[in-house]
């Protein structure tokens, strides 16, 4: 406690509360316990705590279960099996590959996804398809960097971006496949 | 009558993955997590994203919870966090220590969200008691006008004299049920 009431709040309630029953305060230790209670609990006529909107609390309940959902899926590391800036030239043309295009190919379980990067002035442009012989082919996300993306029915994404991305994620209901951290620099490739 | 979880049951099962015990906790504190939410000045957009983030950040932080009894508390403080955040958001710069709260222009200061805390607290012990308690305590303190000990015991299908001594063992029921959940 603070502080002591004032002299004046201490009259205040003195007069408030007739003398009897002051005095039968100062000698009952059951009705200064339940004073007590109804002053700390405020009960004295007031209106009710209200609920929050139904569609609010299914959301925040179901916190729980996407939770539960998340830790269910299955995650895979898909592994490079074609990369046309480390494909060997044919026989008797001149000149390195073009630098301004690139098509890589990724495995995993049973998902095929390909990646084809344009170099256009200004920005890259990419369109990207996974298969999967079992699955509905838009039922797929793709994080690149900070872009969501959705695939179309036929399984595509396309989008531009300042610069080709070096993480990529492919998500479906069950599975989270990380396509390896890909490098950009001229003539190389992981 | 089944004997309802405690917060502390509730939260080792969440703990261990039971989605059912954590929509319990959700509905248990709802309309705490709310009251802060629209009493905070806010937009109903912003009171509903406070009332969500709230509920994210406890599920996110629900392993580093080191006393599960003190949930309520840590409700409180997270929803008020949050519509501070949202409210600093909305709000022009005043140039005048724009962000930081001060205490007679809070729009929720502490007496009212100690307030606000207890007032859940009585309600979720007032749904423990059995119905018939729930009935007097609800008459003789919550009812909108103030009704006679003759008109109390009517309603009841009690007579006066009876009465009394109800009301306290309801009373006494009703200050169990707080204790047990750690509130007095």
């Amino acid at each position: 406690m603070d502080r002591h009431l004032h002299r004046k709040e201490l009259i205040a309630l003195a007069r408030k509360l007739p003398s009897s029953t002051n005095q039968h305060l100062s000698e009952c230790a059951e009705c200064r316990e339940e004073v007590e209670l109804l002053r700390k609990f405020n009960m004295a006529g007031h209106s009710r705590l209200q609920d929050a909107p139904a569609a609010w609390i299914e959301l925040a309940a179901a916190l729980a279960q996407k939770q539960h959902s998340l830790e269910k899926i299955r995650k895979a590391v898909a592994a490079l099996v074609f990369d046309s800036w480390a494909a060997p030239q044919p026989i008797g043309v001149r000149g390195q590959a073009s630098i301004g295009e690139r098509r890589l190919r990724f495995e995993a379980d049973r998902f095929t996804f390909d990646l084809r990067a344009e170099r256009l002035p200004g920005e890259w442009a990419f369109v990207a398809q996974v298969t999967c012989e079992s699955l509905p082919l838009g039922n797929f996300a793709l994080s690149v960097e900070k872009k969501e993306l959705t695939a179309d029915t036929a399984g595509f994404f396309q989008w531009t971006a300042d610069r080709p991305p070096r993480r990529i994620l492919l998500r479906s209901d069950d599975t989270e496949i990380e396509i390896p951290e890909l490098s950009w620099k001229k003539n190389r490739s992981r | 009558m089944t004997v309802p979880n405690t917060d502390r049951d509730l939260w080792r099962k969440t703990l261990a993955g039971d989605s059912a015990a954590w929509q319990l906790l959700v509905k248990r504190y709802q309309s705490l997590v709310y009251a802060v939410a629209t009493r905070a000045g806010l937009s109903m957009a912003d009171a509903a994203d406070c009332f969500q983030q709230t509920w994210i950040a406890l599920y996110e932080n629900r392993h580093r919870i080191q006393d599960p009894t003190r949930l309520s508390a840590w409700l409180v403080t997270t929803a008020k966090r949050e519509a501070m955040r949202l409210r600093r958001r909305v709000l022009p710069d005043t140039g005048d220590e724009a962000g930081i709260d001060h205490p007679d222009r809070s729009p929720l200061p502490d007496e009212e969200l100690i307030q606000i805390e207890r007032q859940a607290h009585l309600e979720m012990a007032l749904a423990e008691l059995d119905p018939r308690c729930r009935q007097v305590i609800e008459l003789f303190f919550f009812a909108p006008e103030e009704q006679s000990y003759h008109e109390i015991a009517e309603s009841l299908g009690m007579t006066t004299n009876s009465l009394g001594p109800v009301r306290r063992r309801c009373l006494e029921r009703l200050k169990e049920i707080l204790r047990k959940n750690g509130v007095i």
